[in-house]
């Protein structure tokens, strides 16, 4: 309990944490605010804008749960960042059971990046029902659309702030790990997925989409809502990866010495 | 003689080839301030860093109170260290880097502002550390060292960057630490200050002891800085 009111305090006091979740809330109410226009210049089979599709206006309050990004990188930071600030001595001081550093890490990260995702989610859902009431041929939304890109938020938040947390202990350099995190997830694996799309739903970003679950009809590279896992499978596989990545750096990066 | 609070068995501590610490056999002994002196690159730290926990022997023990660090019940109560000025996150104050401590060790949070105090940083307490001196630092880390009220203390270098007025003040307020009875290991490269500070030396040169015992002794009627080079050259000589 103590390290984990030590970890909870080095998030509360940092300004990073704060520079986080409004970039978060940013990128998921812009995408969600501007997601409307575009779908409203596309016109459907019916010789209608597309927001006259219930399925579309669902995806664009989907888009509110885009912004995991930042939960990953958060995780990043509360592993790695110690590296980078130097902090990583007190911190092992005051508690020379590196596992159980890293288990608080954990803790606070899966918290942490949930309410990071809810409040980010919870204000483009917003911005998202401002957005779609500029147009008047827009549908309302399914029943559960907007509950369940809430809960894909916070899930997601928080699996992939935890993810972050082992690829920061992996990658002690916090620019290098946040930086592999964004390569990984924005450029290999979409390369990937276009290569090989039958495999989508088994890397990181279709393990997203699966917990994103929002039954799109269409969704990218020929790959539909319908291929992914579901929301607890992909939720599963992710902390797979994660816990993959924590074993590997318990074995290797964990305890090695700190400098 | 007291009981000795700080021991290195046969301590040794190799990276790939190069051996940083070989064989290195001491007892610290309760109550007294001990000089752990050499050259840079001596292997001081890293001997320092092994007692700690913070990186893992090759072969041998370094013990405090007869155990490792890390099976020590909240040791930042039992020991408290300062090993280098950059242990702080640029972006907290004072008493925000100092609070995130006692929050991990189960200390009040009014004890940051008792060490700040003690070290007198009470008014800077609530500014950012990105704007300290190295100075402001080697104090903040001295404070930090003293939240758990420890018993020992282990300093590493806490002189490097100190200014004379900064030295002098460290001086007075390592003798008074010692004077309440506290044990403390201070490493340093800087002979003419310790000579000034301890009262027991170890003196390490390319990872190994050359010697340990009262400074006093040691010294003679000369100073450390003589005694030093005469050991070393002659466990030097010995060696070829």
């Amino acid at each position: 309990m103590n390290l984990f009111k030590s970890e909870l305090r080095k998030l509360i006091y940092s300004r990073t944490t704060y520079g986080l979740l409004l970039a978060a809330v940013a990128l998921a109410s812009l995408t969600a605010g501007v997601l409307p226009y575009v779908f409203s210049k596309r016109v459907g089979p019916s010789g209608f804008s597309t927001l006259n599709q219930q399925a579309v206006v669902d995806a664009v309050y989907g888009k509110a749960a885009g912004a995991y990004l930042f939960a990953i990188i958060l995780g990043v930071i509360l592993m790695a960042g110690e590296f980078r600030q130097g902090t990583a001595v007190a911190t092992f001081l005051a508690a020379p059971k590196r596992s159980h550093v890293f288990l608080a890490k954990v803790a606070i990260a899966a918290i942490a990046g949930a309410i990071l995702q809810f409040v980010a989610a919870g204000i483009a859902v917003i911005v998202a029902h401002t957005a779609l009431g500029l147009y008047p041929e827009a549908v309302a939304p399914s029943d559960t659309a907007i509950l369940d890109t809430i809960l894909a938020a916070v899930i997601s938040g928080a699996v992939l702030a935890v993810v972050g947390v082992a690829v920061g202990t992996l990658i002690r350099n916090q620019m290098l790990g946040t930086l592999i995190a964004i390569l990984w997830l924005n450029l290999v694996e979409p390369i990937m997925v276009l290569v090989f799309p039958d495999g989508a739903k088994w890397w990181a970003t279709g393990a997203i989409s699966g917990i994103l679950n929002l039954h799109v009809s269409v969704g990218r590279n020929g790959v539909t809502a319908a291929d992914y896992l579901e929301p607890w499978q992909a939720s599963l596989l992710l902390l797979g990866y994660g816990a993959v990545i924590a074993l590997v750096s318990f074995a290797t990066t964990l305890r090695r010495d700190i400098d | 003689m007291s009981a000795s609070v700080i021991s290195f068995n046969n301590l040794s501590k190799h990276y790939g080839k190069q051996a940083a610490v070989k064989n290195l056999n001491a007892a610290i002994r309760s109550g007294a301030i001990t000089g752990f002196i050499g050259p840079n690159g001596a292997g001081k730290s890293t001997a320092l860093r092994c007692l700690l926990g913070l990186a893992t022997a090759t072969s041998g023990t370094a013990l405090i109170n007869g155990a490792p660090y890390s099976a020590l019940e909240n040791p930042l109560k039992v020991v408290g260290a300062v090993l280098d000025s950059r242990g702080f996150h640029a972006g907290l104050t004072a008493l925000q880097n100092l609070k995130v401590i006692t929050a991990a060790a189960d200390i009040p949070d009014s004890r940051a502002l008792e060490v700040l105090e003690i070290v007198e940083l009470s008014e800077v307490a609530h500014k950012r550390t990105k704007g300290f001196s190295l100075g402001m630092k080697q104090r903040l880390a001295l404070a930090a060292a003293l939240l758990g009220d420890p018993q020992i203390l282990v300093l590493d270098e806490p002189a490097n960057g100190l200014d004379p007025i900064g030295i002098a003040w460290l001086r007075v307020f390592l003798r008074k630490l010692a004077d309440e009875g506290r044990t403390i290991l201070v490493s340093s490269h800087q002979l003419a200050e310790m000579e000034h500070t301890v009262d027991d030396v170890i003196i390490i040169n390319h990872g190994e002891m050359v010697v340990e015992g009262p400074i006093k002794k040691i010294v003679g009627k000369g100073t450390l800085e003589e005694a030093f080079l005469q050991l070393t050259l002659k466990a030097k000589a010995a060696a070829k």
